[in-house]
């Protein structure tokens, strides 16, 4: 990997194909997407924008090196043969098949050609995709072992659209709201994002998957939510959109700054933009993204049973990352220059709103491989947002980011889980005297048997669990750049520790320095076997030495005992592993209903 | 001194998959015998079935009840349980037998009351709107169920036979659902929720006593759920989703959703690199429409009528296909009541979760000692090899594992005793 696509929108138009095409291949190329989606309307047509990707030869489909688009509708049992690949161009001429030069009636154009439809899947998912590289500065593989993600822009006429693991892809679904007009999933960018978001984090962090905290279940939710919402809002052509309404006027060139308060924002920009989320999916899934952006700060929240169910959870997260948006793009804008009349150029306000939201999900994601490999809690989030932006920005006094993300997530009552050195959120560095004598710098930086060897020696040091079973999950070397030019250096490596146990022997496992036991949660047979989970993040410096290891021990008998009661409760001894189709289980309730009526039997036939 | 029954005969027909039941009180003097039927369908016939089974099911019921007909019950409107009471135009049909009896009393549950909403009327925010949008909910459930027997059809065979299975079991019977309105009409019509008293009960079974432990509605369902109240506005979102899956263009099959653009239906002809992942959508959208029946049909089952009759010290309960939902309110407040119960009808033709083992474990009359006087009875009405459910995923109907469990600890009847020689009915007696 040679070159960072940039993340702003070139401001040239579509170039004519020069008279002697040049030789090289260029490093990225444009594709046309709706901006949000088709119910983004300016000026009787479809706000589309031009989002830049990494280039490669295309196939038919689109299916390149990292995506295969199949544009099968199992509900109507048809295949749409894609267009040709040559509609893309050369990977020395790129060509946008749907670049606007549109014709009169564009809309209908777009929304009748399946291709148009493939188009802005793919390339959603590989912007999505690049700036996950580009954050990690490394690749970003698949959880499954394939290489490209399958992607079904017409899966089936469900209101519904969603990750499959067992299937190695994303499903689009499409309908029609009863109201005559027809929905497609595929259609919008944010449900896009969403999704891929998904498959990324999962790719990351397979464990996340695993049942564990309600702060867990709500993870992959409020983080794909917050990573779609922040995707959107650094398309140039949304935030433009979003001030024109706080002018009130789309031509209007000054923004009055009295408006950009926070709550001025939060209720023209962004409860403007909530507006069109998801408006299609009749109010459900759109009604979470909007209800996250009205959500008024509230230490409370945290505490209500309400808020403990997945759906609802995640929107904290979500709200505390647009709290920390919206505080961040307001100072920002307290920065620039005035105009003669006292007032703001709209222009730059959009700007600026683009450029924070693409600098906050950079932050977002770049803070992932500073998380536990299992079970996370929001409040090691924010320790992992705060420690890996320190790690790059030693000096944010600019955007000062990470006071405005902890400001955010405390006004929901989120803490950091710690804070080393007097430095708010920061992870705590290892312990010291770490043994390295048997390993080599260069091979710990590829090799997982190696990083085996290294935590292997320092068992002790980090205090793993000598009983467990010990796994490494992956290790990759990463050159972290910034939009400002800093670069850094990093090897990151995961490990998972499994303890299986039967019931019967869990209150009898000893814990180092503390007569504190795992409890046993009630309901289960002596003879059950139960899994206690527990992994860590490594993160190496430059020279091989360990910075951190953020880890959630298996030896932990408050977050074990918490962990093995929430599973109790909510029937997982029960009933067992839930269905590897799990997201799909997962938005079915969340578009359906979730009715209480519909309760679980205490102990049912196993 | 008050009248009361001397003995029940409880006659179990062989319908296959479905239930029929007619319960005959024996009275001395006057009062003569008094007749109940439960239920009247089915959607797969027994094994060795004789040609014109429902027929002569329809005739043996009237040979029995003679004129008169005391109380019709139809626990809920899947196809199971009432399309034997369809009728056709010249009067020959299994309804039309039926009807000619003239039921004095048809129970329904309070769902299946002809003023159903046709619509939305208001946000719901009150109980009674939650009632309005369940109705409406259960209505749109059955043009979804029609909708999805087309869909499966180029599925996975498996999936497909199971799917249109249930899905078929509900779809609408019209027939038989404005028989049994007329045949209400005529006389009287009880919709029965929870606690529902029914006074024509005292005069058309003296000395038997009825009580009817469900389907609630969603107040009394909410004042079972003390932690977490039920919020009416929910109720809405459930009948929006299903009104979404109503809706005429997402329930067409064929639609073609970009006719100006090239597509292809054969498998063989699409491109290599496609067919895994095709393979894969199809499998995708056959859990879905299972998923889909099962919840519908999950939802039907929970609308039963639940029925106690009290008769000379005996109690014999008949819930239809009520599942754990619907028993959760009389479970916890009948508790005393349905300890002692001395003959249990197996809910939903031996599925599991239509025995609730929080029920199971309250029936104090389980006994492994064959032979002992007052060991509970249980009846089941039902068909070997089925095509609801599969052994592979431990969904078969019946289920192997409750039969066991009632076998074992209970004297355990069913309508599969009828399957070797084709017979049409089971016989039990009861000294009350």
């Amino acid at each position: 990997m040679t070159r960072h696509p940039s993340p702003r929108r070139p401001k040239v138009s579509q170039p004519a194909l020069a008279p002697t095409a040049s030789p090289i291949p260029k490093p990225t190329r444009t594709l046309t997407i709706l901006a949000q989606d088709p119910t983004l309307v300016v000026d009787n047509r479809m706000l589309t924008a031009a989002v830049t990707i990494p280039n490669e030869q295309l196939s038919a489909g689109p299916r390149g090196y990292r995506v295969q688009v199949v544009d099968y509708d199992a509900s109507s049992n048809r295949w749409f043969a894609p267009p040709d690949a040559s509609s893309f161009g050369t990977i020395e001429e790129p060509r946008d098949p749907y670049a606007q030069t549109a014709p009169r009636r564009q809309n209908d154009w777009l929304l009748d050609d399946p291709g148009f439809h493939a188009q802005n899947v793919y390339a959603i998912t590989m912007r999505t995709l690049a700036h996950f590289e580009r954050a990690l500065g490394r690749r970003v593989s698949w959880s499954f072992g394939g290489h490209q993600i399958k992607v079904a822009p017409h899966a089936f006429a469900e209101a519904n659209a969603f990750y499959s693991p067992p299937d190695e892809a994303m499903l689009f679904g499409y309908f029609d709201d009863g109201k005559g007009r027809r929905i497609f999933n595929c259609l919008s960018h944010d449900i896009v994002a969403h999704e891929t978001t998904h498959a990324l984090l999962d790719g990351l962090r397979p464990r996340y998957m695993e049942p564990s905290s309600p702060d867990q279940a709500a993870f992959h939710e409020g983080f794909s939510d917050v990573v779609a919402l922040l995707s959107v809002f650094s398309v140039h052509e949304v935030v433009e959109y979003a001030v024109s309404r706080v002018t009130g006027r789309r031509a209007a060139r000054t923004v009055d700054v009295a408006r950009l308060t926070i709550s001025g924002l939060r209720d023209s920009v962004l409860l403007g933009l909530g507006e069109q989320f998801g408006e299609g999916l009749s109010g459900v899934r759109g009604a979470a993204l909007r209800r996250s952006v009205k959500l008024k700060p509230s230490r409370l929240l945290r505490h209500r049973r309400e808020y403990f169910e997945e759906h609802t959870r995640g929107e904290l997260l979500v709200a505390a990352m647009l709290q920390a948006f919206l505080s961040a793009y307001q100072n920002r804008l307290k920065t620039l220059g005035l105009t003669a009349d006292g007032r703001l150029p709209a222009e730059r306000v959009a700007e600026e709103g683009a450029d924070i939201a693409d600098r906050l999900l950079t932050m977002a994601i770049r803070a992932l491989d500073y998380t536990p490999p299992t079970d996370i809690t929001f409040d090691d989030f924010i320790s992992a947002l705060l420690t890996s932006d320190l790690e790059i920005h030693p000096d944010d006094a600019r955007y000062r980011l990470r006071a405005h993300v902890a400001r955010g997530f405390e006004a929901f009552g989120f803490l950091p889980a710690s804070s080393f050195g007097g430095e708010l959120g920061r992870w705590e560095p290892p312990p010291d005297g770490l043994n390295y004598s048997f390993v080599h710098r260069e091979t710990l930086q590829r090799d997982r048997d190696e990083i085996f060897r290294f935590i292997w020696d320092n068992r002790a040091a980090l205090k793993l669990c000598d009983e467990a079973y010990t796994e490494v999950g992956s290790v990759r070397p990463c050159l972290r750049v910034d939009l400002d030019g800093f670069t850094l250096r990093e090897t990151v490596a995961d490990y998972v520790q499994i303890l299986t146990l039967r019931a019967d022997e869990i209150e009898a496992l000893p814990i180092p320095n503390t007569t504190k036991r795992i409890r046993r949660p009630p309901g289960l047979d002596d003879w059950q076997m139960v899994r206690i989970l527990g992994g860590g993040a490594l993160v190496f410096d430059e020279f091989g030495h360990l910075k951190y290891h953020v880890r959630n021990a298996v030896l932990n008998p408050d977050r074990q005992s918490a962990r093995l009661a929430h599973l109790a409760e909510s029937g997982f001894f029960d009933r067992g592993q839930p269905a590897a189709r799990g997201f799909s289980a997962l938005h079915m309730r969340g578009s359906g209903p979730s009715l209480r009526a519909f309760t679980r039997e205490k102990r049912p036939w196993r | 001194m008050a009248v009361k029954p001397e003995r029940l005969t409880l006659r179990c027909y062989g319908v296959g998959f479905g239930d029929c039941f007619l319960l005959t009180f024996h009275y001395t003097g006057s009062t003569g015998d008094r007749h109940v039927l439960i239920d009247f369908g089915s959607t797969q016939r027994p094994p060795n079935a004789k040609a014109g089974l429902m027929k002569m099911i329809a005739k043996d019921i009237a040979s029995v009840v003679g004129t008169q007909l005391h109380v019709l019950v139809a626990t809920h409107r899947h196809a199971d349980h009432i399309n034997g009471f369809a009728t056709n135009p010249s009067g020959t049909g299994t309804g039309d037998i039926i009807a000619k009896l003239n039921p004095a009393l048809v129970v329904q549950p309070w769902t299946e009351k002809p003023d159903a909403p046709a619509d939305f009327i208001g946000t719901g925010r009150s109980m009674k709107g939650a009632d309005a949008a369940l109705r409406l909910t259960l209505t749109r459930m059955t043009a979804v169920a029609a909708a999805v027997a087309r869909q499966a059809r180029h599925l996975p065979a498996a999936a497909r036979s199971e799917i249109q299975f249930i899905a078929e079991d509900g779809v609408a019977n019209l027939s038989a659902v404005k028989n049994l309105a007329r045949m209400g009409q005529k006389t009287k019509a009880a919709y029965v929720r929870y606690g529902s008293k029914i006074s024509a009960f005292k005069t058309l079974l003296p000395g038997v006593k009825v009580s009817v432990l469900g389907p609630p509605t969603i107040r009394q369902k909410s004042d079972v759920l003390d932690q977490n109240p039920v919020n009416p506005t929910e109720y809405w979102h459930f009948a929006n989703f299903w009104a979404l899956r109503a809706a005429p263009n997402n329930l067409a099959p064929n639609i073609d959703l970009f006719p100006r653009a090239r597509s292809l239906r054969a498998l063989d002809q699409m491109p290599a690199e496609a067919r895994w992942f095709v393979r894969r959508l199809r499998a995708v959208r056959a859990d879905q429409l299972l998923g889909l029946v099962r919840s519908m049909d999950g939802a039907l089952n929970n609308t039963s009528v639940i029925l106690l009759f009290e008769a000379g010290g005996k109690k014999l309960v008949f819930p239809g296909d009520a599942q754990w939902e619907n028993w959760e309110l009389a479970l916890k407040k009948n508790a005393a009541l349905l300890k002692n119960v001395d003959v249990y009808k197996v809910g939903h033709h031996g599925s599991l979760n239509a025995t609730p083992k929080t029920l199971w474990n309250a029936f104090s009359k389980r006994s492994e000692q064959v032979g002992t006087s007052g060991r509970l009875v249980t009846v089941m009405s039902t068909r070997t090899d089925s095509m609801h459910g599969h052994p592979e995923n431990k969904s078969e109907v019946p289920r192997q594992t409750l039969v066991d469990e009632l076998k074992r600890k209970s004297l355990h009847r069913s309508t599969q005793e009828l399957e070797p020689d084709g017979d049409l009915v089971l016989e039990l007696q009861f000294d009350l």
